[in-house]
């Protein structure tokens, strides 16, 4: 088998990239350890922030509030 | 024996990957590696099959076979006890597919996410099921990976560690699909978090991929990923033309997205190509197209798979490797045919009992392949799941139903039971369309009867059932459901005209038919089959000028239409516009090639303009896709008796008439 070296993985940015991504396992890989090495902590970036089932309540509730109000969300939308 | 052309092969998925989005990339230079593929060997359409179900298609493309034979049908099915349903599952794949075979022939083959493919096939290589990339978007949640996701079970840690999450991306990836994230409110638009999911289990088969790559020995390769339709599905809408209903500020936040998304499949498939090497012959395959342009659905109904509406009939092929030819286009392949195709790369017979064919237009030097009758046969271990394990989900539903009756079990809630009750009517729809799009109308009709007996609330069955009786020559049939359809649905007029025309056509009644699509056409104005039909009907009774239109307005709504071609070049042979004629023709059979009457036509246009070798070619392949086309044969008789003096061939296509053809003509007569 042959197997292909990529030059440069020690600089690999903390954040990563989709180049790095594109990689492959060597790239991922590359990119996981070197979080670890950095100590770097993963932003909680905002459209991670909350878990489904949180988003799935919320959802639920405000068609709920529609309903009483006697609209629906796709009404509420479209104001 | 057939010589082994490919060293190996790599096999690369893209679902839903369509040429009208890739072309204009290539021209502005944003897929290189793409564009740099197609440059050094050849590419051309993929017609797909109907359904054009992801699951099923992805099936055929790797066994050669129909989803009748295959036996996986939609998305998902009921589950081992029957009391509920599950995503459909690699037990329930009924034949071998390529990987099978390879290990027959000891050879040895990773496959990597393919749809279905859970649980993972103990076959002589790497395989990680497509249970392997669906992860959480749950923050700092690693999910575990399923048990009998990865073969060798030695693998497991290793892989599982590979994977990306949602939640370990950051803006450097998010940024170049949506370059204005931060303008978004994520307390009302999620959007940005399914971006992320679809980067994030991208990442993850490519991980798999290339470290399958990287650490064994391989002959087959293949590799499956679904973002370039997750992409779709999701963000098409927003995708440039803006569509009149998307809301300016949605269109300029997300226009970029499946852009984004092919750009960065381009990246990871140079990865692949530098794995693989020069030496390895290279697949890229997609099971059907997308539309993106103006041919994209208004609305979207709320039956099942409905999405797939989305889906256009031509996916993309594309190949290189040693002995392949370079920047060349090839024409007519199905989805049938990649299995016959990398078989006979490999120097292994095809299965008779496999409809579709090799590829040979892709070869330097094409050879005859060679058959066997069936690879289902061939004993010895496969590496496919064990007989027990292996299963019929809808006959096991049946078994349970039966044990319920008999009071074995107890049966299933009320409404789980109307789940698997609809999930197994839905499988049925399938498996007769896939009857219907293989000529075969008879075993289609009567699983149609039945589901649009128990459903007659699903407007779509009795549409079907309507065609199913169309192709059967069964009129009356079809309007005593279409009536039944006009009641319960008073609002789809432009559906049941269509539907009414094409049965007062069947019943030789051209008038009433033109009737009722001038009626569909005004109610529906930029509808594409009506505005088709409707130039066939004008066609029929030799209204030419007005056919024209038709088809002309046809070809401005979707040029890729190889009936709208066909369409205008019989108008033009009748018209004695015969150079007009040959080059539509030619466009109708590059669109489609398995076509015996447009070969047949464009025969005739390229006969009275004296180019004898190409009409006689027309002619054979006319007669090579419908063997029981007399006009055909004559047509080869007189250009073989007048122009090549040929006598053996004369005798050929005589003898091939009489032996073959008369005898049939007379049963019909006598039936």
């Amino acid at each position: 088998m042959a197997k292909k070296t990529i030059k440069n993985l020690d600089d690999v940015p903390v954040e990563g990239s989709l180049g790095i991504l594109a990689l492959g396992a060597v790239g991922i890989a590359a990119w996981k350890k070197k979080r670890i090495e950095a100590g770097y902590v993963i932003p909680n970036t905002n459209f991670m922030k909350k878990k489904p089932d949180e988003l799935k309540g919320e959802a639920k509730k405000r068609a709920e509030e529609a309903k009483k109000k006697g609209t629906s969300s796709k009404k509420e939308d479209k104001k | 024996m057939s010589k082994r052309k490919a060293n190996r092969v790599l096999l690369i998925g893209w679902d839903a990957a369509d040429w009208k989005v890739i072309n204009k990339l290539i021209d502005e230079n944003k897929m290189p590696t793409l564009s740099k593929f197609v440059n050094e060997g050849v590419m051309g359409n993929l017609a797909t099959l109907d359904p054009p179900l992801s699951p099923m298609l992805w099936t055929t493309i790797a066994t050669g076979k129909r989803a009748d034979e295959h036996g996986i049908m939609g998305f998902i099915q009921p589950n081992k006890k029957g009391d509920g349903v599950t995503p459909v599952l690699s037990t329930s794949r009924k034949v071998k597919a390529l990987w099978n075979i390879l290990m027959q022939e000891g050879m040895k083959s990773n496959v990597v996410g393919w749809w279905p493919s859970h649980p993972a096939e103990p076959i002589n290589g790497i395989y990680v099921s497509n249970f392997y990339h669906k992860l959480s978007n749950r923050v700092n949640f690693n999910k575990p990976m399923a048990e009998s996701t990865v073969h060798p079970k030695e693998l497991h840690k290793t892989l599982e560690a590979l994977r990306v999450f949602p939640w370990e991306l950051t803006s450097e990836h998010l940024l170049p699909f949506v370059p204005d994230a931060a303008k978004i409110d994520q307390e009302k638009d999620y959007r940005l978090n399914s971006i992320a999911k679809i980067i994030a289990e991208t990442a993850t088969i490519h991980s798999a991929a290339t470290w399958a790559m990287e650490n064994s020995e391989w002959d087959l390769m293949a590799v499956y990923y679904d973002g370039i339709d997750h992409f779709g599905h999701g963000f098409m809408n927003y995708h440039p033309p803006k569509m009149d209903r998307i809301k300016q500020e949605d269109y300029d936040l997300y226009k970029g997205v499946v852009e984004a998304g092919y750009r960065f499949h381009d990246m990871m498939l140079e990865r692949l190509l530098e794995l693989a090497g020069e030496d390895t012959t290279v697949i890229i395959v997609s099971d059907h197209g997308f539309h993106s342009d103006h041919l994209r659905p208004k609305r979207l109904s709320k039956a099942p798979a409905a999405p797939a509406a989305q889906h256009r009939a031509f996916g993309i092929f594309a190949a290189k490797g040693p002995n392949i030819k370079k920047d060349e286009i090839v024409y007519g392949s199905t989805l049938l045919d990649i299995t016959p195709t990398i078989l006979d790369l490999f120097g292994l017979p095809i299965g008779e009992d496999m409809p579709g064919k090799p590829i040979l237009q892709i070869y330097e030097n094409p050879e005859a392949p060679d058959y066997i009758p069936s690879w289902e046969n061939i004993p010895g271990d496969c590496g496919m799941h064990s007989e027990e394990q292996r299963s019929d989900p809808w006959a096991d539903k049946e078994a349970m139903e039966q044990l319920i009756a008999l009071g074995y079990i107890e049966a299933p809630g009320e409404d789980k039971k109307a789940h698997v009750d609809k999930t197994t009517r839905e499988s049925k729809f399938y498996l007769a369309r896939t009857y219907l799009d293989s000529n075969r109308p008879q075993e289609a009709l009567d699983i149609l009867e039945t589901i649009y007996k128990e459903a007659p609330d699903q407007a779509r069955f009795g549409q079907y059932l309507i065609k199913c009786y169309l192709e059967l020559n069964r009129p009356d049939d079809g309007m005593r459901i279409l009536e039944e359809l006009q009641k319960a649905f008073p609002n789809s007029a432009a559906q049941t005209n269509l539907l009414e025309a094409r049965l007062w056509l069947k019943k030789g009644e051209t008038d009433q038919a033109l009737n009722y699509l001038e009626k569909a056409k005004n109610t529906s104005k930029d509808s594409f089959t009506v505005t088709l039909e409707l130039g066939n009907v004008y066609l029929m009774k030799k209204m030419y000028t007005k056919a024209e239109t038709c088809y002309l307005e046809c070809i401005d709504i979707n040029p890729s239409s190889p009936m709208s071609h066909f369409g205008l070049g019989r108008i033009y042979l009748k018209l004695k516009k015969n150079m007009d004629a040959a080059e539509q023709l030619i466009a109708a059979v590059s669109l489609k090639y398995f076509f015996p009457a447009a070969h047949y036509f464009l025969g005739e246009a390229l006969l009275r303009l004296k180019y004898y070798d190409r009409a006689l070619e027309a002619y054979q392949v006319a007669v090579q896709q419908a063997p029981g086309m007399e006009k055909a044969h004559k047509r080869l008789i007189k250009l073989y008796k007048d122009i090549f003096h040929k006598p053996e061939k004369v005798k050929e296509h005589e003898d091939f008439i009489e032996s073959k053809i008369k005898p049939l003509k007379m049963k019909k007569e006598t039936t």
